[in-house]
């Protein structure tokens, strides 16, 4: 390490790379928590139920919460330092730009980044105060927590989700996202130095179809919630 | 500016009474490098840093000359005209490097690679520094690997060797078809570690335009620097120029567009000899220009001739396609012609029978220099598949520079200028005759005489970088003192205001031909008159019309823009100037040289034939010209005296 | 096909590095398909110095592909639009009658630009100067076949040793970035078991240089793999990072 302090470009996108790939991570845990919302009798049993689980965890929930909000600000800091960086390294744009076609991998996905990125950013926000820090309903199972109160997050997001301009603005943020994430996930293997001809072949031919497929996932709720509402 | 006088037609010319010595050692050949070196006077490494060394031209010679002086401790100075010393044309060699290495257990032995040489070369070169060139050829290999040079190696791990350009053991080491490109790139990787330890400051985009003599010694040059236009001088105690060949001279070449004359001619005129300056090899596989416009002519590796099969329709009137062409109307020249050697015969021999077929009206469509080169029975006997494999890239690149595919249309292929084996003169340490003054690798004479075997030139410059200069040189500059030279000194001054006068009354002849048009009309007269197949006449003729074309030069040039700045019009047309002098001096040289010899052919001087007949009685000699201004040159004479090798009349019959 | 095209062509003219630059556009008639682009470029500066107009300023040498001197942008493609091409082996026959095109210079800060389309790439020099290099004073060579070796580990070098140093990874990045030249150099060495003793030293010190030379940050677009005349893989620049981190751990 002594040999190379200064944090390099190299550096930076490994962070990017990491902090990456772990949100990435987490979308599917978040995504495979979310499934609960289609299952449990009265509807929304399971959710709710999910939710306080979670919370029961105390203080180790807020680290986590905390911890997942550092990776999104070292995550989207370095990018934006970094594409920072790289909109200095040309200071005469070309008049014309075009695709080269052929092995390259350049794409409207992978030239928006740092705008889908903003868009992932504002959007997270929004959803962060909308459900996060929404309003706060209670409701009581038998069997959940003893029959005390727990929060009926379920009735926030069918009543959030009953709105047709929340269902556009989240659609068009989560389709924003299923570029981001397929250009990102590849990528992020290529810029941690893990490659090889299949590999780099594989995890590229997927990418864009894993972002599609979480993207899409997560779609299915509000659509689901405005139709059956 | 200088004014033509117009030309006499027949060019007196005068001789030079003294003979000149090439200072080889005595003893047995085999010693004689190793005693050399042995026996030289040696620089105290604390002294090292006291001297200073120029070094002009990034080549295989000029990078691995730069880099290994700067190893050794000199202060290196190294200047090119490209934008970074990689872009050298060696880069651009493709077949290979030769070495007596006998890995492959065939035969081969320094002496035979000496022997190959001295006979490819026609009988014209040195015997001892072809001799230290074969001895050297090993070493350079190791050295190469050792930087990192990934030459081709066999399932086992070991090197791997094929046979070139007809050569009868398999010496040559090669990098797919791109060897000059990774050895050039080994020596400027080696360059670039000493410049990152400040051993070497090197000068991108310089044009050395004139050598400075203090007391009758080099001690400096004055350069242009291209981007700005600035002239600068710089001094050191000795002036190291490894500028290359000068096949621009014909405009058409397969040289780079930037390979020029200029340093040598320079040097040429503050008094450097000039030696065998007519011999320009003609490399007989190359696509042909496709019209007026053609600006470089692109090599296609000889080994192509190994499957290829080279033919033309045997009436002029026949223009089918040629897959139409049944056998009985094709003429297979070379077979006919050659019948042992068939389409292997040597670079000049096949080159010249191309000529002969398409100066009878046979060459093909659309200019009539073209003939083909078929791969259709290769095809035939081995595969698609194979073919691919072992030509491969080179049916690609000839795709992409024609359009059409040498799997379904034979290949069109036709003679160009390739390699210079003339140059400044150099004795045994490669110093000419202007003491401090080395000249290495295409730029000098020394080692290929009057034609160069395939894969040689790599090896020579290689050769004279790595291996002979760093002995040479320290042996003079131990043996010399050396009074420090003044920026300010009036010899240092008048070769500066030389080179802003060059560029001044280049920019004010104001006339309308553009140095394109001129460097044409040099290269056409160059071609047809003083080409691969030259007559007195036509060199006479020669003569005469070079002049024209260089009162032309002088009175009509047209160049836009000024001289303060990047201006390519100007740096071309400073070069031509230079190559026009040279055409004159080439074609005098040809016309002198009453024999023929390797590249060299005078129609005069054949077997019944067709073959060179050389006149060793008479001509075993290499011809060093002096300038002299607004005059004719003066011939000094050094006498090839053939102590170890009988020569022999080759016969590829 | 067209035996000649008639062409418009919308050059970028800029008389040295401080002045500002502007398009010129040019007519061109006739242009035979057999020539190259750079031959096109020849006859348009002939006719212009016919005119007292100061000809267009491009840098080629070579014209065969390989000492990577030439190269400029051509519709927004470094070295036009064929593939593994140079733009001296670009021949005209790729182009339609009565195409616009419109060339620029390689443009990223590192590469600035000295005259029209020629840029300064010296850059490049400084790089290989940190480390492209492996340690070897002439005359201390062992015999070549006292290293052993495979002919695929010295094919796999050679696929990184082919880079031309034309700055066309550079110039088609969308960051600028120097990745693919600095990692093919550090690939190529480190693929062999010469370069393997200098291995962390060189790609430490390289990146460094690469870094502060002002190249942009590699995102993986890959647009350089898909310019370059040699086809230069990305998985060098992956090895590169690879090699760097383990320098690190």
């Amino acid at each position: 390490m002594s040999k190379f302090i200064t944090f390099s470009s190299i550096l930076k996108k490994v962070v990017i790379a990491i902090t990456g790939l772990s949100l990435f991570l987490f979308l599917i845990v978040h995504l495979a928590g979310n499934i609960t919302i289609f299952t449990g009798n009265p509807p929304g049993q399971d959710f709710n139920a999910y939710a306080h689980f979670l919370e029961s965890f105390g203080i180790l929930f807020t680290v986590a919460e905390l911890g997942l909000l550092a990776f999104f600000l070292i995550h989207i800091s370095s990018a934006l330092y970094t594409n920072y960086e790289n909109y200095k390294s040309r200071n005469n744009r070309y008049a014309v730009s075009n695709f080269a076609g052929g092995n390259s991998k350049k794409t409207y996905a992978s030239t928006s980044m740092v705008i889908t990125g903003v868009v992932v950013m504002a959007f997270l926000i929004w959803h962060v105060l909308q459900f996060r820090l929404g309003s706060y309903y209670e409701t009581i199972y038998p069997g959940v927590n003893g029959g005390e109160p727990v929060r009926d997050l379920y009735r926030l997001i069918t009543e959030e989700f009953s709105n047709i301009w929340v269902v556009i603005g989240y659609t068009i943020s989560l389709l924003l996202l299923s570029l981001h994430l397929g250009h990102g996930f590849w990528s992020s293997f290529q810029s941690l130095g893990i490659y090889g001809k299949n590999f780099t072949r594989i995890t590229y031919s997927i990418s864009y179809l894993l972002g599609t497929i979480i993207s899409v996932g997560f779609l299915i709720i509000p659509i689901y919630i405005f139709f059956i509402n | 500016m200088i004014k033509s006088s117009s030309a006499a037609p027949e060019k007196e010319i005068v001789t030079s009474v003294s003979k000149l010595n090439g200072k080889t050692p005595s003893g047995d050949l085999n010693d004689k490098w190793s005693k050399y070196k042995s026996s030289i006077k040696l620089v105290n490494p604390a002294n090292k840093r006291k001297f200073n060394v120029i070094v002009v031209g990034t080549g295989l010679a000029g990078a691995s000359a730069s880099a290994t002086l700067a190893e050794l401790g000199y202060n290196v100075k190294t200047f090119c005209i490209q934008d970074t010393p990689r872009r050298a044309h060696s880069i651009a060699a493709q077949g290979g490097i030769n070495a007596a290495k006998n890995y492959q257990n065939d035969g081969d032995s320094v002496h035979r690679l000496f022997i190959d040489t001295i006979k490819g070369g026609d009988y014209r070169a040195r015997e001892a520094n072809v001799h230290r060139l074969a001895e050297i050829s090993t070493s350079i290999i190791d050295q190469c690997v050792a930087q990192g040079v990934p030459f081709a190696r066999d399932y086992g791990g070991l090197l791997t060797n094929r046979s070139f350009g007809g050569a009868q053991v398999s010496r040559t080491f090669y990098a797919r078809g791109q060897t000059g490109q990774q050895l050039l790139l080994g020596a400027y990787s080696s360059m670039m570690r000493q410049a990152a330890k400040k051993q070497i400051d090197f000068y991108p985009n310089r044009e050395m335009l004139d050598l400075i003599l203090v007391d009758g010694v080099a001690r400096g040059i004055v350069v242009r620097n291209l981007k700005t236009g600035e002239i600068e001088s710089h001094t050191a105690e000795a002036v190291v120029l490894c500028t290359g060949g000068y096949g621009n001279v014909y405009y058409l070449s397969t040289n780079g567009k930037g390979s020029n004359a200029t340093a040598a001619w320079r040097c040429h005129q503050k008094g450097a000899l000039m030696a065998n300056p007519c011999f320009a090899q003609i490399h007989p596989t190359c696509i042909p220009a496709s019209g007026d416009f053609q600006s470089k002519l692109t090599l296609m590796s000889e080994s192509l001739r190994n499957d290829g099969r080279v033919w033309v329709p045997k009436s002029q009137e026949d223009k089918r396609e040629p897959d139409l062409i049944p056998d009985s109307d094709r003429d297979y020249f070379l077979e006919r012609m050659y019948p042992a050697y068939g389409n292997l015969v040597p670079r000049d021999v096949g080159s010249r029978a191309i000529k002969r077929v398409c100066d009878d009206g046979l060459g093909l469509e659309p200019t009539g220099k073209a003939v083909y080169l078929d791969f259709g029975s290769a095809i035939d006997r081995l595969g698609n598949k194979n073919i691919s494999e072992k030509y491969g890239n080179l049916f690609d690149m000839y795709q992409t520079i024609t359009g059409d595919s040498p799997y379904k249309k034979p290949m069109k292929i036709y003679p160009a200028i390739h390699y210079i084996m003339g140059g400044l003169w150099v004795d045994y340490d490669l110093m000419s005759n202007i003491p401090g003054l080395f000249v290495l690798g295409e730029a000098n004479f020394s080692d290929h005489g009057a034609n160069r075997l395939g894969a040689s030139a790599l090896m020579q410059g290689l050769a004279d970088g790595y291996f002979v200069i760093p002995y040479t040189l320290g042996n003079y500059l131990a043996s010399n003192s050396f009074e420090p030279v003044s920026q300010n000194s009036e010899e240092v001054k008048e070769g500066v205001e030389f080179a802003k006068n060059k560029s001044k009354s280049l920019m004010n002849i104001k006339g309308s031909s553009t140095v394109l048009e001129l460097h044409r009309e040099l290269g056409a007269v160059m071609w047809d008159l003083v080409g691969m197949s030259r007559t007195k006449e036509s060199l006479t003729e020669a003569i005469e019309k070079i002049p024209q074309i260089k009162e032309k030069f002088w009175n009509d040039l047209k160049i836009v823009g000024d001289d303060s700045n990047l201006n390519k019009a100007l740096e071309n047309a400073g070069r031509l100037a230079d190559f026009i002098e040279l055409g004159e001096l080439m074609a005098t040289d040809a016309l002198n040289r009453e024999e023929s010899c390797g590249a060299h052919f005078r129609e005069e001087y054949q077997t019944e034939e067709g073959e060179p007949l050389r006149n060793d009685g008479q001509f075993d000699f290499v011809a060093a010209w002096e300038y002299v201004p607004n005059g004719n040159p003066i011939l000094h004479k050094e006498d090839l005296d053939y102590k170890f090798v009988e020569m022999t009349q080759r016969n590829y019959k | 096909m067209a035996d000649k095209l008639n062409l418009q062509l919308q050059v970028w003219r800029q008389d040295s590095s401080e002045a500002t630059g502007e398009f010129h556009y040019y007519s061109m008639k006739d242009v035979p398909v057999d020539i190259s682009f750079l031959e096109m470029l020849d006859i348009l500066n002939e006719d212009l110095t016919k005119d007292g107009i100061m000809p267009i300023s491009f840098d080629s040498d070579c014209r065969e592909g390989i000492c990577g001197t030439c190269g400029f942008v051509i519709n927004g493609i470094a070295h036009g639009p064929e593939k593994k091409t140079t733009v001296c082996q670009l021949h005209m026959r790729h182009f339609k009658d009565g195409d616009t095109l419109v060339i620029e210079p390689f443009r990223a800060t590192p590469f600035k630009i000295v005259r029209d389309l020629v840029v300064d790439r010296s850059s490049f020099d400084r790089i290989i100067q940190a480390g492209g290099f492996i340690s070897a004073n002439t005359g201390n060579a062992p015999d070549a076949n006292s290293i052993l070796i495979s002919k695929d580990q010295v094919e796999d070098a050679f696929d990184s040793a082919a880079c031309i140093g034309c700055g066309a990874c550079v110039a088609s990045c969308p960051n600028a970035s120097g990745a693919l030249f600095t990692s093919a150099k550090i690939s190529h060495l480190s693929k062999l078991p010469q370069g393997k003793v200098e291995a962390s030293e060189r790609v430490t010190n390289m990146v460094k240089t690469m870094d502060s030379e002002g190249f942009g940050s590699c995102s993986n677009h890959a647009e350089c793999e898909a310019v370059c005349p040699k086809g230069i893989s990305i998985s060098n620049i992956a090895l590169m990072r690879k090699s760097l981190l383990k320098s690190i751990i």
